[in-house]
């Protein structure tokens, strides 16, 4: 067995716990078909009912919260070194903690599993319902297992056990009220366009989560080859993204008003727009500091360039593939047709945007050893220039100076103004992060 | 002797902090190497570069004969680590501590069971097998962290101020367990503030400061025998010019370490029959001799020698 995952099992199972579990579950559902007879309601309708609730919150809320602390915990708790000295390898490290840790509710989990199976009245999926809560369960705990690894290099948000607190609030507000509206009966059975075909909602939603959930598991195995220092390079990363940017685009591929849009055009559109975010969401994911940089440039001196892509940070390459999408779309130019058609979205301003926020982190990063210092200062100054600064220009009447702090890109007639603008924002953001470099290693 | 860690030209750095700056030496195989310097010297970080915990920026590391930046994972299976700040699972009994040490480490399930009575025997832990690890003394945590550390039987041990916290009774015990791994052929490596409890079974001091490598020398009696030995003299009242008259009467390759109104500290070559000369020499001349003695270094004395020298020898530049 799995070392990992034995040791959950030591640790989360007592005889007390074996016995409570489903004894209190039994207790719960006992009480419910007593009291929905009583009353006259479907039984069987409120015991299936209640299983993918009890489900949802012991496997989905508590179980997340168990993955989502996994590796945070250990490392609070100092046994994380040990860990990583371990001679497990990186996928039996993962899935020993993807299902150790929330092994326990696993145990409660299977149990409310039987009760759905069992009471769901006939005109019910209950087999499909079943695997979707499992597929969204492993989704759940995958992510949490991962932004419990982002988390434990970034000592501020792992003291706080942010991670999990996180995951638990996706969970609530994302991920739980959308598993209610496709399982009501009526909204299993509408269709999902998608890449040109139809499928019903609840068996797309399925596939879905599982192959999401697969990903999740891979990106969380990546990311525990790093804290085992196996070197990996970042085609992991930029398979996500490709995937990523085809499932997106079916939805958009069927959508009225990019009727007869070239595809190319349309799959350049997604790719800008999830790359940028994905940039954005890696550079205060990841460590991009100065020794860093420093070994990056030593490895590219030495024309080690399969270092360079084992050492690098994700979010340049989601940057460069933001890039390659910016191309595809000035090739393949996208005209929105019917109540949409005053979108405009052009590559090249928001590229430069992206160039000179990420300079921006740069050039605190640079200056200062504290993590979480280098991301207050960042997203003080964000908001300095995407916000308070055009904001207070405008309510002065200095309109035409706050369109030099943020142009308005969007506007068809001043897209040459912005990009030169921002162009010239991007560039000096760049020259200010080049002469911090300089000059911090003048200092040392 | 077959070298079990080979250092090259080590640099590390954290962001704003250069924590090693060119660091290069060799540790024997079977020795016990006292990792000494001030706070903030780099320990911590050359331990966890050595246990392949952290990459390093530049140079190269060998270790039992794996290259720690090529191979990590290799040198992992080959080596022990334990932490200043150690944990345990506290809900685990000492049995399953060590079995689940044992299996992540590689040991097959049949012969985990084996390795965990033979780790807790030579720890002197075979009657806590059963009892949880939070409700153990700091000195057995930290006999259990240990073998979690060597259940897979490593070549190489670094440990990370191993007697913080400990009482000088579990101290001691401490240093016996160092001394037996040492007799069974494990390489340890001991970074340690309290200099007294390092010099009970060190046998090289490697001295890091300011993430440089200050000194490295062996402690050992024997090997010690082969450079020069520390000789105080005692005078019975001052005389005139005291350093130069001393000075007059050393054969070759003697020098004087320190001195005083009434003593001096020599280097002196050779054995014990150059002593006995120099001692009919001084005092054939007249000088008071009140002591000729040997004295032999601690590890306290030498470590401070050293970054009294270093400090000097900085203020010179």
């Amino acid at each position: 067995m799995n070392p990992e995952l034995l040791r959950y099992i030591w640790l989360e199972f007592s005889l007390h716990r074996l016995i409570a579990m489903p004894g209190v579950l039994i207790l719960v559902f006992l009480l419910a078909h007593t009291a929905s007879a009583e009353s006259g309601a479907g039984s069987a309708k409120v015991l299936a009912g209640m299983a993918i609730g009890f489900f949802a919150l012991i496997v989905g809320l508590w179980g997340t919260r168990l993955a989502a602390d996994s590796v945070t915990r250990e490392a609070n708790e100092h046994t994380w070194d040990g860990q990583r000295l371990s001679a497990l390898s990186p996928w039996s490290m993962t899935w020993g903690k993807l299902f150790g840790a929330p092994v326990f509710t696993w145990y409660g989990g299977l149990f409310c599993l039987a009760v759905l199976l069992a009471a769901a009245p006939s005109d019910w999926p209950a087999g499909r319902y079943a695997l979707l809560l499992v597929a969204a369960a492993l989704l759940l705990h995958a992510l949490g297992l991962l932004f419990s690894l982002l988390a434990t290099r970034h000592e501020a948000v792992r003291e706080r056990r942010m991670p999990g607190l996180l995951v638990v609030f996706l969970l609530l507000f994302g991920v739980l009220p959308l598993l209610g509206r496709v399982m009501d009966t009526a909204g299993s059975q509408q269709l999902v366009y998608w890449w040109g075909g139809a499928f019903p909602r609840l068996d797309f939603l399925l596939v879905s989560a599982a192959a999401f959930a697969a990903w999740a598991v891979f990106g969380a195995c990546r990311l525990m080859c790093r804290e085992l220092q196996v070197r990996t390079t970042p085609v992991a990363w930029v398979a996500f993204a490709l995937f990523a940017i085809a499932y997106l685009t079916g939805f958009l591929d069927t959508a009225d008003f990019l009727a007869g849009v070239e595809r190319a055009g349309l799959l350049g559109w997604t790719g800008l727009l999830l790359n940028l975010g994905l940039t954005y969401l890696m550079l205060f994911a990841e460590r991009s500091d100065a020794p860093l940089v420093r070994r990056l440039l030593l490895s590219a001196e030495a024309r080690q360039w399969r270092r360079v892509l084992e050492e690098l940070p994700c979010w340049p390459v989601s940057l460069l593939l933001a890039g390659i999408s910016g191309l595809m779309m000035a090739l393949y130019p996208l005209e929105f047709a019917g109540g949409l058609s005053n979108i405009f979205l052009p590559p090249l301003p928001l590229l430069l945007l992206a160039v000179r926020d990420s300079s921006l982190y740069l050039f605190f990063s640079f200056g200062r050893p504290r993590r979480s210092w280098v991301e207050g200062a960042t997203l003080l100054y964000l908001l300095v220039l995407y916000w308070i600064l055009p904001s207070l220009l405008r309510a002065m009447g200095a309109e035409t100076l706050a369109k030099w702090v943020l142009p308005s890109f969007w506007e068809r007639e001043s897209i040459v103004f912005s990009s030169v603008i921002l162009f010239l924002q991007a560039a000096l953001a760049v020259a200010l992060t080049v002469s911090r470099w300089r000059l911090e290693n003048a200092k040392k | 002797m077959e070298a079990a860690i080979r250092v090259e030209g080590l640099c590390f750095e954290y962001p704003g902090v250069k924590a090693l700056q060119d660091v290069s030496f060799t540790v024997a195989a079977g020795s016990v190497t006292a990792l000494v310097g001030p706070n903030g010297a780099g320990k911590t970080t050359l331990l966890r570069c050595l246990a392949g915990l952290e990459p390093p920026f530049l140079g190269r590391i060998s270790l039992a004969g794996v290259d720690v930046s090529e191979e990590p994972r290799a040198c992992h299976r080959r080596v022990g680590y334990l932490s200043d700040f150690f944990g345990l699972y506290e809900a685990l009994s000492v049995r399953r501590a060590l079995q689940y040490a044992a299996l992540s480490h590689g040991v097959d399930a049949e012969q985990a069971e084996t390795a965990v009575v033979q780790t807790a025997e030579a720890l002197e832990l075979a009657e806590r097998l059963e009892s949880r690890c939070g409700e153990l003394s700091r000195g057995m945590r930290q006999r259990v962290a240990i073998g979690q550390a060597i259940i897979h039987r490593p070549d190489v041990l670094l440990l990370d101020e191993p007697a913080s916290g400990l009482d000088p009774e579990a101290r001691h015990s401490l240093a016996g367990l160092f001394r037996r791994l040492q007799a069974e052929g494990l390489t340890l490596v001991v970074s340690s503030h309290i200099l007294a409890e390092l010099d009970e079974y060190s046998t090289d001091m490697l001295v890091l400061r300011g993430g440089r490598v200050v000194e490295h020398r062996p402690l050992s009696e024997a090997a010690a025998g082969q450079a020069a030995r520390q000789v105080r003299i005692a005078l019975a009242r001052p005389v005139a010019d005291w350093p130069a008259a001393l000075s007059s009467f050393l054969p070759a390759g003697a020098h004087l370490l320190e001195s005083g109104a009434t003593d001096a500290l020599l280097a002196l070559p050779g054995d014990a029959a150059a002593s006995a000369t120099l001692l009919r020499e001084l005092v054939l001349a007249g000088l008071p001799v009140a002591g000729f003695a040997e004295e032999r270094q601690n590890l306290q004395e030498s470590y401070l020698r050293t970054v009294h020298t270093t400090i000097r020898a900085g203020e010179k530049k």
